[in-house]
């Protein structure tokens, strides 16, 4: 990618899944990891398995976000989730949901380019 | 909203959810995800104002978010015409658009409908018409950007403008951004 946009991208990585939360930063970036494994991304090494409430939640944020209701929220609160940590996970699949597109975007962009370099 | 702690933020105050959102604790998200998107829909690209909110449209459009489809909407209308904004959700194949932007929003509908299967041959037909990478590049940033954020405004269940207030917000982003 070119410099001009890949700093931003970086940054916003580091906000979401590195800096200081509720929810560890492994558990940040394992939700992140589901949701772009689910959107089509290659994604290896799960650093830790997600329990099954909390991946049923990302799964659902990553491939249809517009279907989310409030007993889904509430079923994680029940879990003992607070609303920070569920703020920071739902930020963490989202932004999993949509770094996977732009990889899977820039990847087909540099096949598209080798292709026709090669034509 | 959702989370109570983001309706306690601003109250009162003539902003959206979406604002709130971006708002709370802004170093964790808000702040970078600001500066990104202002950078790719404000900052130097091959595409106008008008055509860049317009692929923010089409690609909350084809995420069903409904407050994300009325906010960018709105400046794509204000920065193009209504017109266009409506045949584009209608049916983009047919709609009045350039041929950079058609083939622009077919990438964006796969990209946001079937990731797993964007390839090279989603990509050849912008290369055709002289795209370059760069500018291919904005239209897959915003495509990921604005899969972000639709996320989040159905997640936590954001309020919905009516159309009035989508125009009146829209005429302030067009002219104020995004930071």
């Amino acid at each position: 990618m070119s410099d001009r946009l890949i700093g931003y991208q970086l940054a916003l990585r580091e906000g979401v899944l590195q800096s200081e939360g509720e929810v560890a930063p492994a558990l940040r970036q394992s939700v992140e990891a589901l949701a772009a494994r689910v959107s089509g991304a290659e994604r290896s090494g799960f650093s830790e398995q997600l329990p099954e409430e909390l991946a049923t939640y990302v799964t659902t944020v990553a491939l249809h976000a517009y279907r989310v209701t409030d007993e889904d929220i509430e079923v994680l609160r029940q879990a003992g989730y607070s609303d920070d940590a569920l703020f920071e996970i739902t930020v963490s699949a989202a932004l999993g949901a949509g770094v996977a597109r732009f990889e899977q975007g820039l990847k087909a962009l540099k096949g598209a380019l080798h292709a026709t370099q090669d034509a | 909203m959702r989370l109570k702690m983001l309706d306690g933020l601003l109250q009162g105050a003539p902003v959206s959810d979406i604002q709130r959102i971006l708002e709370y604790r802004s170093s964790f998200f808000g702040a970078p995800f600001s500066a990104f998107v202002q950078t790719v829909l404000r900052g130097p690209s091959f595409w106008s104002v008008g055509e860049r909110e317009l692929f923010a449209t089409f690609a909350s459009f084809k995420n069903q978010c409904e407050f994300c489809t009325g906010a960018h909407g709105a400046v794509a209308a204000l920065a193009l015409n209504k017109d266009i904004v409506g045949a584009v959700l209608r049916d983009w194949h047919t709609a009045p658009v350039s041929e950079p932007v058609r083939a622009s929003l077919g990438l964006l509908e796969t990209m946001m409908l079937a990731p797993a299967e964007l390839g090279p041959e989603d990509v050849k037909p912008l290369l055709a018409l002289d795209l370059s990478a760069e500018a291919i590049q904005d239209v897959l940033a915003i495509g990921a950007l604005f899969s972000m954020i639709n996320r989040l405004a159905d997640s936590f269940e954001v309020y919905v403008f009516s159309p009035e207030d989508f125009m009146q917000a829209g005429v302030y982003l067009l002219n104020g951004g995004y930071i």
